[in-house]
C-alpha cells in the first residue's frame, strides 16, 4: 500500500502519463523501439529521483506495446516484433471497416493482460523467477523449436509456412557468427556483416509489400465503410477467453529471460487458432487473432520484469536498458532488490496498474478516431506509408544500404502476397534464428556433441513433445478425415 | 597515490587548456554521440560504458547527448565490425574496447582487429575470480581443482561471457592440469544466469558482474587470479595461496574512436576521458566494483596494448 501512496503522488502520476504517452508514440514509429527511446531519454532523467525515472521508463515500455498495435492494424506495418501476429488479422479487420473494433479489443485485452500480469508480478515473482532459472540452453532450444513449429500453422498452407519460416532462419544466419565471430554470407560487403535487421525485413514485407500489391491491383483496395468504432458485444464474447489465455501464456513466457513478448505473441495466436471452432476464419479478420496476441505481449511485458526485479537478470532488451538505468541511479540489481529497495519496487508495480488504466482511458476514444483515418482511401495513404517505411528503416542505423534492402524485400513481399505465401513466419524466423542457433550450439557443447541432451532433460523433452504434437495432431486429423472418403 | 595526483594535475591543466584548444582545432561533436558497446546489455563492458556515459552527462563534458548502443556478439567482433563498417571516419562515435576485442581477432582470423579503431584511453583493469553456486560442495579453489582433476576430461562445465573469460578458464585449466568444458554466452550476465540455474558448475568472471549475487549469497567466490586479496573480499584467498600456480590475469577496459578519425577529434576525446577518470564518481565506481585504477593514454596505452597482444598470443599458443 505504501507503494500506491508513493505512486499516486502527482509528480509520479504525471511521469507515468508522460511515459505511456511517449511509449505509445514510439511504438507507432517503426525503427525506434522502447529500448532506444529509454536510452535516448536516459541523460535527461539523471536529475530525477530513481523512482520517478523508473516509473517513466516502465511507462514507455508497456506504452510501446500499445502503440505498436496501431500501425499493425491500420497500415499493416508492425513496429515491434511482438505485434507481427496482430497485423495478420488486425489489418484484415481494418480492410473490412472494423479497425475500431480491432484497436478497441487490443486496448481492452492489453489492459486486462497488463493488470493480470502486474498482479502476477506482485504475488509470485520470487518463486517464478527461481523456476525460470531451470531454463538452460537445451530448454531454450526446445522452446524455439516449439515456436518454429507453430509458425507453420500461420497462413493457408503448412508447407508454405514452413518454407517461409526456414527462409527467415536462413536469413538470420547472415552476418557475424554469434558464437565465434566468423563472418558468414557477407558477400564481401562490409555492411552485411551486421546481417539483416528485423525492422528492415518487417517493414519491407508487410508495409512496402502491401503498398506495392495495392498499387498493382489497379483498383485500389476497396475499404468497407468504417463500421463499428468500438468492439460489439459479440466481439467481446469471442475475445474474452483468448484474452484470458493470452494473459497467462504471455506472463509465463515473458518470465523466461531472453524470449519475451515475441514468442509469447505467436504462441498465443497459434493456441487461439488451434482452439477455434472454425480455424479458417484466421487470417481473414478473426478478432480472436488480435485479442490473444495483444493480451499476451502486454502480459509478457510484466513477466519480463520478474527476473529483473527478483534476480537482477534482464528478461528482455528493454528491461536490460531499465536495469542499466537503475545501476546508474545507484540501485544495485540483484536478488535482494525486493527487500533492500522495497519502496522503489512497489511504487513501480503500483505505477504499472495506474499506467494500464491511463492507457485504456486514452486508447478507447482514440481507437475510434484512428479507425476513421481509414475513411481516407488507401491510394491516398500510400505515399505517406512509403515515407514512414523509408524513414523508419533509415533511422534505425543511418544506413542507405538498408533502404535498398527495403526495396528488394518489398518486391519479395509483393510476390509473396500475390502467390499467397505467409510473411509472418519469415519475419519470426529471422528474429528467432540467433536464439535458435546459440541455444543449440551451447547445448551441444554441454553434452559434448550428444543430441540426446534435448530429450534427456524433462523440461526440454516436454517442450519438444508439445512441438511434435502440434505437428502430428493436424496430420493425423487430416488422415482421419480422408479415410472414410477413400472408403466410400 | 602518485599516478592519481599526476592525473589530477593533468586534469587541471587540461581544463584550463581545453577551451583554447578546442577553438584552435575547431572540433566539437557535431551531433549526438553514439557510444557503441560491442557486448550484450548487463555485462561488465556494458555497465562500465553506461557509467562513463552518466559521468560525461553529469559533468557536462560533452555538449551533446551521448547514447549507448549495444552491438553484441562474436566476442566483440560484431560491434567492432559495425564501427569499422558503418562509422569508419565518424568522430561522433566512440566505442568501448577491452581485452576481448583484442583477443577475438587472435582466435578468429577474419574478425576485425583493434587496428581498425584508434585506442584513446585505458580506464580500468578488472580482476578475475572463480565463482561457484552457493550450494556447491567446494569451499575453496583447491578443493574445486582436486575434484575437477579427478573427473573425466571435459565433464566440468564453465560458463563464459566472452573470450577473456575463456582465456581465464584456459589459464586455470592449464594450472590445475584438467581439461574443462567451456559453454559460451553473449554476456557475463547470461553466464551468471546459467550458473544460478545450475546449468554450468562454475564461472570465472569479473567481480563487477557478480557483486549483487555475492552480497545476496547466491554465489560464492573461491579464488582470486592476482597476487593480493581484495580489500572488500578479505575471506577469498588468491590462487597462489591455495597452491594453484595460475598466472595472474587481468583485463583492460578502455575507449577508442573509429580508425579514420582525425587527430583533432582524437585529442578531444582523450581530454574527455582524462576528465572522466579523474572524477570522484569514477573512483567510487571502481571501488564499488573491486577494480583497479589504471589510466593510460596515447603512446603509453598503445605500448601497453602491444605487450598485452604478446601475452595473449603466448597464453593462447598462437604466436603472431
Amino acid at each position: 500500500m505504501a507503494g500506491f501512496a508513493a505512486a499516486l503522488t502527482p509528480g509520479h502520476v504525471a511521469m507515468c502519463f508522460l511515459g505511456v504517452l511517449l511509449g505509445q508514440v514510439v511504438g507507432v514509429l517503426p525503427g525506434i523501439g522502447p529500448s532506444a527511446a529509454i536510452a535516448l531519454l536516459l541523460p535527461i532523467t539523471f536529475g530525477l529521483e530513481p523512482t520517478a525515472a523508473l516509473i517513466l521508463f516502465a511507462g514507455i515500455y508497456y506504452g510501446s506495446q500499445y502503440g505498436g498495435t496501431l500501425t499493425s492494424v491500420l497500415i499493416s506495418v508492425p513496429g515491434e516484433s511482438s505485434t507481427v501476429m496482430t497485423s495478420i488479422d488486425g489489418y484484415q479487420m481494418a480492410l473490412q471497416g472494423r479497425a475500431g473494433a480491432a484497436l478497441g479489443i487490443a486496448a481492452i485485452g492489453s489492459f486486462i493482460a497488463g493488470t493480470l500480469g502486474t498482479i502476477g508480478l506482485m504475488l509470485i515473482a520470487p518463486p517464478l523467477a527461481k523456476m525460470a532459472l531451470a531454463f538452460g540452453p537445451p530448454e531454450y532450444f526446445s522452446l524455439v523449436v516449439l515456436g518454429l513449429v507453430a509458425l507453420a500453422a500461420v497462413g493457408s498452407s503448412v508447407l508454405k509456412g514452413l518454407v517461409a519460416g526456414v527462409a527467415g532462419l536462413a536469413l538470420g544466419t547472415m552476418g557475424i557468427d554469434p558464437q565465434v565471430g566468423t563472418a558468414r554470407y557477407d558477400f564481401g560487403q562490409i555492411w552485411l556483416l551486421d546481417g539483416i535487421e528485423f525492422i528492415v525485413l518487417t517493414v519491407a514485407l508487410f508495409g512496402l509489400g502491401e503498398v506495392l500489391s495495392g498499387c498493382a491491383d489497379a483498383a485500389a483496395r476497396p475499404v468497407a465503410k468504417v463500421k463499428d468504432v468500438l468492439p460489439t458485444r459479440e466481439d467481446w464474447q469471442r475475445s474474452k477467453w483468448p484474452i484470458a489465455r493470452g494473459s497467462v501464456i504471455g506472463f509465463v513466457i515473458g518470465v523466461l529471460p531472453a524470449t519475451g513478448a515475441t514468442i509469447a505473441s505467436f504462441v498465443a495466436y497459434i493456441v487461439e487458432k488451434k482452439l477455434a471452432r472454425d480455424p479458417s476464419r484466421f487470417g481473414k479478420g478473426a478478432i480472436e487473432g488480435v485479442a490473444g496476441p495483444e493480451a499476451s505481449n502486454n502480459a509478457a511485458a510484466s513477466g519480463a520484469l520478474v527476473p529483473m526485479l527478483s534476480l537482477g537478470v534482464p528478461g528482455s532488451g528493454t528491461t536490460a536498458v531499465i536495469l542499466g538505468a537503475l545501476i546508474m541511479f545507484g540501485v544495485r540489481p540483484g536478488p535482494e532488490m525486493f527487500t533492500t529497495n522495497a519502496s522503489l519496487v512497489w511504487a513501480l508495480i503500483a505505477s504499472m496498474l495506474i499506467g494500464n488504466l491511463i492507457l485504456l482511458v486514452m486508447n478507447l476514444p482514440l481507437a475510434g478516431l484512428f479507425a476513421r483515418l481509414l475513411s481516407v482511401p488507401y491510394s491516398w495513404l500510400y505515399p505517406p506509408i512509403i515515407a514512414l517505411c523509408i524513414a523508419g528503416v533509415y533511422s534505425q542505423a543511418n544506413s542507405i544500404e538498408d533502404c535498398w534492402l527495403l526495396v528488394g524485400f518489398g518486391l519479395v513481399g509483393w510476390m509473396m502476397r500475390r502467390h499467397d505465401w505467409p510473411m509472418a513466419p519469415m519475419v519470426l524466423g529471422l528474429v528467432l534464428s540467433p536464439l535458435f542457433e546459440t541455444a543449440m550450439r551451447q547445448s551441444l557443447t554441454l553434452s559434448l556433441g550428444d543430441p540426446a541432451i534435448f530429450v534427456a532433460r524433462p523440461l526440454s523433452a516436454g517442450l519438444l513433445a508439445c512441438a511434435a504434437l502440434a505437428l502430428l495432431v493436424p496430420l493425423a486429423a487430416l488422415a482421419w478425415q480422408r479415410r472414410p472418403s477413400s472408403v466410400r | 597515490m602518485q599516478p592519481t595526483r599526476r592525473s589530477a594535475l593533468a586534469l587541471g591543466l587540461g581544463t584550463l587548456a581545453l577551451p583554447g584548444l578546442a577553438r584552435a582545432q575547431g572540433w566539437q561533436p557535431t551531433r549526438d554521440v553514439e557510444f557503441v558497446i560491442p557486448f550484450g546489455v548487463g555485462g561488465g563492458a556494458d555497465l562500465m560504458a553506461r557509467v562513463i556515459q552518466k559521468i560525461i552527462t553529469d559533468e557536462r563534458l560533452v555538449p551533446v547527448a551521448v547514447n549507448p548502443v549495444n552491438r553484441p556478439g562474436g566476442g566483440g567482433a560484431v560491434g567492432m565490425a559495425y564501427v569499422a563498417a558503418s562509422r569508419r571516419t565518424d568522430p561522433n562515435t566512440i566505442v568501448a574496447i577491452n581485452g576481448t576485442t583484442q583477443i577475438t581477432p587472435i582466435m578468429v582470423p577474419n574478425a576485425r582487429t583493434l587496428t581498425l579503431v584508434r585506442p584513446i584511453a585505458n580506464v580500468m583493469l578488472d580482476d578475475f575470480l572463480l565463482f561457484v553456486r552457493a550450494d556447491s560442495p567446494h569451499q575453496t579453489a583447491a578443493a574445486f581443482a582436486a575434484a575437477a582433476k579427478a573427473a573425466p576430461a571435459r565433464s566440468v562445465n564453465f560458463g563464459t561471457g566472452g573470450t577473456t573469460d575463456q582465456m581465464a578458464v584456459t589459464v586455470f585449466g592449464r594450472a590445475i592440469g584438467a581439461e574443462l568444458n567451456m559453454v559460451n554466452f553473449n554476456s557475463g550476465g547470461e553466464a551468471l544466469t546459467a550458473l544460478l540455474g545450475g546449468h554450468v558448475q562454475a564461472v570465472i568472471g569479473n567481480p563487477l558482474e557478480f557483486m549483487g549475487q555475492l552480497q545476496a549469497r547466491a554465489v560464492r567466490a573461491i579464488g582470486v587470479f592476482r597476487d593480493t586479496r581484495f580489500a572488500d573480499l578479505p575471506d577469498v584467498p588468491t590462487m597462489k595461496e591455495q597452491g594453484i600456480a595460475a598466472e595472474n590475469f587481468q583485463m583492460w577496459r578502455g575507449i577508442a574512436v573509429p580508425g579514420g578519425v582525425n587527430d583533432a577529434a582524437a585529442a578531444y576525446w582523450t581530454e574527455v576521458m582524462r576528465k572522466v577518470v579523474a572524477t570522484e564518481a569514477w573512483k567510487r565506481y571502481l571501488k564499488e566494483n573491486v577494480a583497479s585504477e589504471a589510466p593510460m593514454f596515447g603512446a603509453e596505452f598503445t605500448a601497453f596494448l602491444e605487450r598485452q597482444e604478446k601475452l595473449y598470443r603466448e597464453l593462447l599458443g598462437r604466436p603472431a
